[in-house]
């Protein structure tokens, strides 16, 4: 690795004030082929990008195939992201979802090819407004687990099945052999509960 | 559009907001909550409360660090790539719905769209360089579609159920500890070792072996699920109490030289939920596997099954263990 940029790793691993900001100057840095910025960013978000893809794929081999294709996408496509300084975090964790779950879907048999019910595609809807890069906050992040962990067992489960394996409501259903209504009311009402605990962290 | 009409949509879509921030609708009701989404302020209003939420989501996946050998590994292979082709350019096309394209507008009904259309620049470009960027995600779903076909769709029917037995194992775990505070770490560490079952049982490489009642035990069933990455879980159900003083043993037969699996304690409903160990494989490809088998036996085991068979099980075409 040649650091080709004027400050090459000495950001390793720091915690984010500011690291909107500085994840879009990287950005830009990357769009021109800094290899030295892409190293940072990586040192900024790989754990991240990695837990998720871990999370979700099982096994590490295949969790370094998603960081790599997560970070791959940002060096050849810096150049068309839009000015967002506040969304690289949540794009970068996006991406890595999708690709994992794309991943897992080969070998999962959860994950039926004729299936009516599966999910024609993972990706999220994109807010309306970029969520800031607080959500690298390993505070809020704890606050969130434990928020998740005291749900419900079900409840919990639903959301996991929805949003790590990117099963479907009918899938959920068919998995934990529960009513769709009851899955669903475990969903809408789960989500209330932890937006509450998101809102306590913003707020 | 009368009002009555509106309020019934309403209702209906307010349900949905929740599944659909949550990516969890299939392609028709997604369809159907994006067309009404564009006359529903408050489905909405809901939508955007949650997805602060769902896009949260990432951050509850247990916090690992990332392995510090893998750092070259991808950085190098990555920036020793030439771009796919003239950098940041695929046949003129505009990108709108690019990775790190967000809106900054209020809310509207595109900017809440869940792009269908995979093609349209958010894939991944690192295996060909000859390929464009956006072109590798509908081949990893059209290959995945054809893999997840065949024996594992009826392998995944039976599956479930034992999935259910073990949920309530967990269910069980859970209320215990909430209802005692003392016996709470104990409640808890249970709890993880039923999750990691369950994950065994899901797990994308799981292989599994059923073992089929015999005449002692019509009623009783058992599978042997073995995932490299997960680990090895036995579960049975419908098994009668062993009279006092024998217990159920596990055998491995191989060639008709059984090797004990361990003895298997039976809980109360006649369920066994075991961790067990595949035999021991030598370097050349290990031992192959004619049956599996559960007898009863003496309490402690014997070094070759001598009681009656209760459940027995033969590989098909697919062995547990290494390839």
């Amino acid at each position: 690795m040649t650091p080709a940029g004027p400050e090459p790793d000495n950001d390793r691993r720091q915690p984010a004030e500011n690291a909107g900001q500085d994840d879009q100057a990287l950005i830009s840095r990357i769009a021109g082929k800094d290899a030295a910025a892409l190293a940072a960013l990586y040192d900024r978000h790989v754990d991240a990008v990695y837990s998720l893809a871990l999370r979700i794929t099982g096994e590490p081999a295949e969790a370094e195939g998603v960081v790599q294709e997560v970070f791959a996408q940002v060096w050849f496509e810096a150049a068309r992201y839009r000015d967002d300084s506040a969304a690289t975090l949540r794009r970068l964790l996006e991406l890595a979802r999708e690709l994992a779950i794309a991943r897992g879907r080969g070998r999962n048999p959860a994950h039926d090819a004729d299936d009516p019910d599966a999910a024609a595609t993972v990706r999220l809807p994109k807010p309306a407004l970029g969520l800031t890069d607080d959500m690298a906050d390993p505070d809020d992040a704890a606050r969130l687990r434990d928020a998740l962990a005291s749900l419900p067992l079900l409840t919990r489960l639903s959301i996991e099945l929805a949003y790590f394996d990117g099963l479907t409501l009918a899938q959920i259903a068919r998995q934990l052999e529960q009513p769709k209504k009851q899955v669903h009311e475990r969903i809408r009402s789960g989500l209330e509960v932890l937006r509450t605990t998101v809102e306590e962290n913003a707020g | 559009m009368s009002r009555d009409k509106d309020k019934a949509r309403s209702r209906h879509a307010h349900g949905l907001a929740s599944l659909y921030a949550l990516g969890a609708l299939n392609a028709g009701d997604r369809a159907k909550f994006e067309a009404h989404i564009e006359m529903c302020s408050s489905s909405v209003k809901e939508v955007t409360a949650l997805l602060p939420v769902t896009h949260r989501l990432a951050a509850t996946a247990p916090p690992r660090e990332a392995p510090a050998a893998m750092r070259e590994r991808v950085l190098h292979a990555i920036t020793r790539q030439s771009p796919p082709t003239a950098s940041g350019e695929t046949d003129g096309r505009e990108n709108p719905g690019g990775p790190i394209a967000t809106p900054v507008t209020p809310p509207t009904a595109d900017d809440l769209t869940i792009r269908t259309d995979v093609d349209d620049g958010a894939a991944p470009v690192i295996e060909s360089r000859e390929r464009r960027p956006g072109r590798l995600i509908p081949w990893l779903i059209a290959l995945a579609s054809i893999g997840a076909a065949g024996w594992a769709g009826w392998q995944w029917m039976q599956q479930v159920t034992y999935t259910q037995a073990l949920q309530q194992n967990l269910d069980a775990a859970n209320l215990q500890a909430i209802q005692s505070e003392e016996a709470a770490v104990t409640a808890l560490e249970a709890v993880d070792a039923v999750r990691a079952q369950v994950a065994i049982l899901a797990a994308p490489d799981v292989e599994t072996l059923h073992l089929a009642g015999q005449p002692g035990a019509p009623g009783a069933s058992a599978r042997w699920a073995t995932s490299e990455a997960a680990g090895t879980l036995f579960t049975a159900a419908g098994l009668p109490a062993p009279p006092p003083g024998r217990s159920y043993q596990l055998w491995f037969v191989a060639n008709d030289a059984p090797i004990s699996g361990g003895m298997l304690p039976v809980d109360d409903a006649g369920r066994i939920v075991a961790s067990v160990a595949p035999p021991i494989q030598d370097g050349s490809g290990g031992i192959p596997l004619v049956a599996l088998a559960v007898t009863l036996e003496p309490e402690g085991g014997s070094d070759s099954p001598t009681g009656e068979v209760y459940l027995l099980g033969r590989p098909t075409e697919r062995l547990p263990g290494p390839d």
